[in-house]
């Protein structure tokens, strides 16, 4: 890489704008950190690194949130509208990194920037407007309290918008994210989430309900270029549509993986307290989209795929109903695993939560310990603010999401997320929530026999799920040839190579589903950048993110003993094609093993000459926190 | 027959590749403001919902913009496709083309003071390569003639609004 660098797909400026003093200032973020770093979440990996204090809390001003598009963003790769958002957990005070798709990071390029920090706390609640390079503070009394498919609608309107998709997006909290319920999200493009870490939360301690981007400014490519990047294009879009997940997900949408899924024993039911689950045949995709409603596609950008719907229900309870289309994970957190048996309820129950703003592994999972613990009178009714929380009731599960993103009696214990809510009920709550780490809840699966899942969010440092899961499967890009389908040391080797790879693709901040292989990855990185990444360079950037990551924690005091996960999520499932396994047993000697691929030393932390290797030198005083 | 761009709007889910194939082939740059064919996703409104509309010349074989340039910068290609072009160096930017088009398929660009439109890529449309579902063809049709019910669309006046808003604000920032 020589001068010149990049040659093409960053607008090559960055907005701040600090909240308390009104203040926005332009910024370009140096090329050897782009080199080192891409975008995406990496790249605010890095930033929020140099500017946080060690103990921070979440929610001080001082805290930073950053929005972070990548290089492809914008561009023709499938999901490229996908934006990443990056901050301190709210959960744990750890690292967060969470995505969104839809629009988002494309038009907040066209608006004229790469990325915006957000930093400081207004006194009033206001909203963000970026257009074509001008950024503005804007009073946003009028949408306190709305949700966010109203804010967005609001706000589309008030800079322009006639009723149609005018190239406007706008990325808003709900009523949760402004009580700061700490798995608050943010929602971009009505219904696209950035769900992990409660960065909705961390907005809301802003004071900022929303930010509106919009523009007509172009995203460069090199003229030489153009014929080149058309053609990896083009071959990305056919990698990511023959793939198998491709197959699926564009005839049925994620809803496919539930039968799998099912007979596999990964379907949550009940807060894990079983693994039967009796409405199967009415969760089958084939069924839902035959049966209980019909739809009409909405896609993301670029989706190469036929799956995100709005759909109307047909039939059952919810009859009437118009909301999105759910995806597995939902599907299967405000179904099985609360009890409820159509899918159409499902729909309804997603579209509150998604208004609300909240994120819905931990909604799902905060919910059904409330459920669990009241059919075993470990709660009563009273406590409960009147509300029958039994398994099924649809109703009540509706009515208490809305008292937790209202923070409002028994909603507010609840709204500190699974780990803090069990742990201030007390008595056998510790004993049945479901979380890992110091308090975040896993992907919506019963990831109890699902090893790779639930191994990698054990280890993650971001808040969600840092690598692939690969229990079922192999992976031709790091030479994996056998899934890892035992609780054993291969598991912890595997996941660290895992990692390598998604926080390398989430630098470059597209959506997973459209993926290709890494080769088409780094070349059409590299004719847009002009880069000259190999297959191993784009790993060792992956690599670097990973260590970066613990390296963050560590500095917040995460020791070996954070790697841990909830006594739930240890017990063995009683029935089920999983019955009598657990990683518990084996666990230690997966972990020593990850942490020796990972080329860490037995306390989980990179060595010294792995940080040098990894031009992390700034981190080494941080090792001794 | 010449081959046309066929487009399918009920096949279109609204992923606007075809916006940024077109800027990025014509104008070297992923730009949708740029785009001569436009992806419109209605969303407010009644079930059902999100509407997808994909839209761009239709090449008319009697077509106005082409009789209506006081220049004759615009001009009907030999070759296969038929494609209605124009010349940037005979365009003076008047702007009465983004009128007469009645599916608001003349754009205007306001830097360079020209009238721009799809021009088939020269033959081998990039839109139509980038569609992921089918919904923009190229393909052999008969020449299109406009039928007024053809203009009716709700769509098409919104395209033609957005072009005449910009072409008059142009005029206005001269005068």
């Amino acid at each position: 890489m020589g001068d010149g660098y990049p040659r093409g797909g960053y607008i090559g400026k960055w907005l701040r704008v600090d909240l308390s003093a009104g203040k926005m200032s332009d910024e370009t973020v140096d090329q050897e950190l782009l080199r080192q770093y891409i975008g995406g979440s990496g790249l605010g990996m890095r930033l929020l690194y140099r500017e946080s204090e060690p103990g921070m809390d979440p929610y001080a001003p001082s805290n930073k949130i950053i929005l972070a598009s990548g290089p492809l963003t914008g561009t023709l790769i499938p999901g490229s509208g996908t934006i990443s958002v990056v901050s301190r957990n709210a959960l744990t005070g750890f690292a967060a990194a969470s995505q969104s798709n839809g629009f988002f990071g494309a038009r907040m390029k066209h608006a004229g920037y790469d990325g915006i920090i957000l930093q400081g706390r207004s006194d009033k609640l206001v909203y963000l407007h970026v257009q074509d390079g001008r950024a503005t503070l804007e009073d946003a009394a009028f949408l306190a309290g709305k949700g966010t498919y109203a804010t967005d609608l609001l706000l589309r309107k008030k800079h322009g918008e006639k009723g149609f998709d005018d190239r406007i997006s706008v990325a808003a909290i709900g009523p949760a994210g402004e009580r700061q319920v700490r798995f608050a999200c943010i929602s971009t493009d009505r219904g696209h989430i950035a769900a992990s870490g409660g960065v909705g939360s961390v907005l809301g301690s802003k004071n900022l309900k929303a930010i509106v981007v919009q523009g007509s400014l172009g995203i460069p490519i090199h003229p030489d270029d153009r014929d080149a990047f058309l053609e990896k294009a083009g071959q990305w879009r056919q990698e990511a549509a023959s793939s198998g997940m491709g197959k699926t997900v564009s005839q049925v949408g994620s809803l496919g993986f539930f039968t799998a899924y099912h007979s596999k024993g990964w379907v949550p039911v009940k807060n894990l307290t079983t693994n039967i689950f009796p409405g199967e045949e009415k969760f089958k995709a084939d069924y839902i989209r035959r049966e209980v409603y019909d739809g009409v596609f909405r896609s993301c950008l670029n989706c190469t795929y036929h799956h995100c719907q709005t759909v109307r229900i047909k039939k059952g309870p919810c009859k009437g109903f118009v909301g999105e289309e759910v995806e597995y994970e939902i599907l299967a957190g405000f179904g099985p695993n609360w009890g409820i048996y159509d899918p159409g309820t499902v729909t309804m129950l997603n579209s509150l939560n998604d208004d609300l703003g909240m994120d819905a592994k931990e909604a799902t999972f905060v919910v059904s310990m409330i459920m669990e613990g009241y059919e075993k009178g470990m709660v009563s009714r009273k406590a409960l603010d009147g509300l029958d929380m039994k398994w099924g009731n649809a109703k009540a599960a509706s009515e208490m999401l809305k008292k937790i993103a209202a923070r409002e009696g028994i909603g507010d214990l609840l709204a500190d997320g699974v780990h803090r809510a069990a742990q201030k009920l007390g008595g056998g709550f510790p004993e049945i929530a479901v979380y890992v780490k110091r308090g975040n809840a896993p992907h919506v699966h019963d990831s109890r026999t699902r090893w790779g899942t639930l191994f990698n969010q054990i280890v993650s440092d971001m808040g969600s799920q840092e690598g692939l899961d690969l229990t079922g499967r192999g992976s031709a890009d790091l030479g994996v040839d056998r899934p890892t389908s035992e609780p054993d040391e291969y598991l912890g080797e595997v996941n660290a190579k895992t990692e390598w790879l998604r926080q390398f693709q989430e630098c470059l901040t597209y959506c997973y589903y459209q993926t290709a292989s890494l080769k088409t990855l780094v070349e059409t990185l590299n004719t847009l950048t002009g880069s000259r990444y190999t297959v191993e360079d784009a790993l060792k950037v992956g690599k670097r993110i990973v260590s970066l990551l613990r390296m963050f924690n560590r500095r917040e005091g995460m020791t070996r003993e954070d790697d841990s996960f909830s006594p739930r999520l240890q017990m063995p499932p009683v029935d089920g094609p999983g019955k009598g396994k657990s990683l518990a047993p084996t666990f230690e000697k997966v972990r020593s093993a990850y942490y020796r691929a990972a080329g860490w030393d037995e306390n989980g932390l990179p060595t010294t000459e792995l940080l040098k290797e990894l031009d992390l030198g700034f981190t080494i005083q941080d090792k001794r926190a | 027959m010449p081959k046309q761009l066929k487009i399918n709007p009920q096949k279109c889910i609204g992923c606007k590749s075809c916006e940024l194939a077109c800027s990025l082939r014509n104008e070297t740059v992923f730009n949708p403001a740029l785009s001569r064919i436009s992806s419109i996703t209605f969303i407010e409104g009644t079930y059902p919902l999100p509407y997808n509309f994909v839209a761009t010349c239709k090449q008319c074989a009697d077509a106005p913009c082409l009789s209506s340039c006081p220049t004759k910068a615009i001009s009907r290609r030999k070759d296969e496709a038929k494609a209605v072009v124009i010349d940037r160096d005979k365009c003076i930017g008047c702007g009465v083309c983004v009128g007469t088009c009645p599916f608001g398929a003349m754009r205007f660009d306001e830097a360079a003071k020209k009238a721009f439109k799809c021009e088939l890529c020269g033959g081998d449309p990039a839109c139509a390569q980038m569609c992921p579902t089918g919904a923009i063809q190229f393909a052999p049709g008969k020449p299109f003639r406009a039928q007024p019910e053809d203009c009716r669309l709700q769509a098409y006046s919104i395209l033609l609004q957005r072009n005449r808003t910009s072409s008059r604000r142009k005029s206005e920032k001269e005068n």
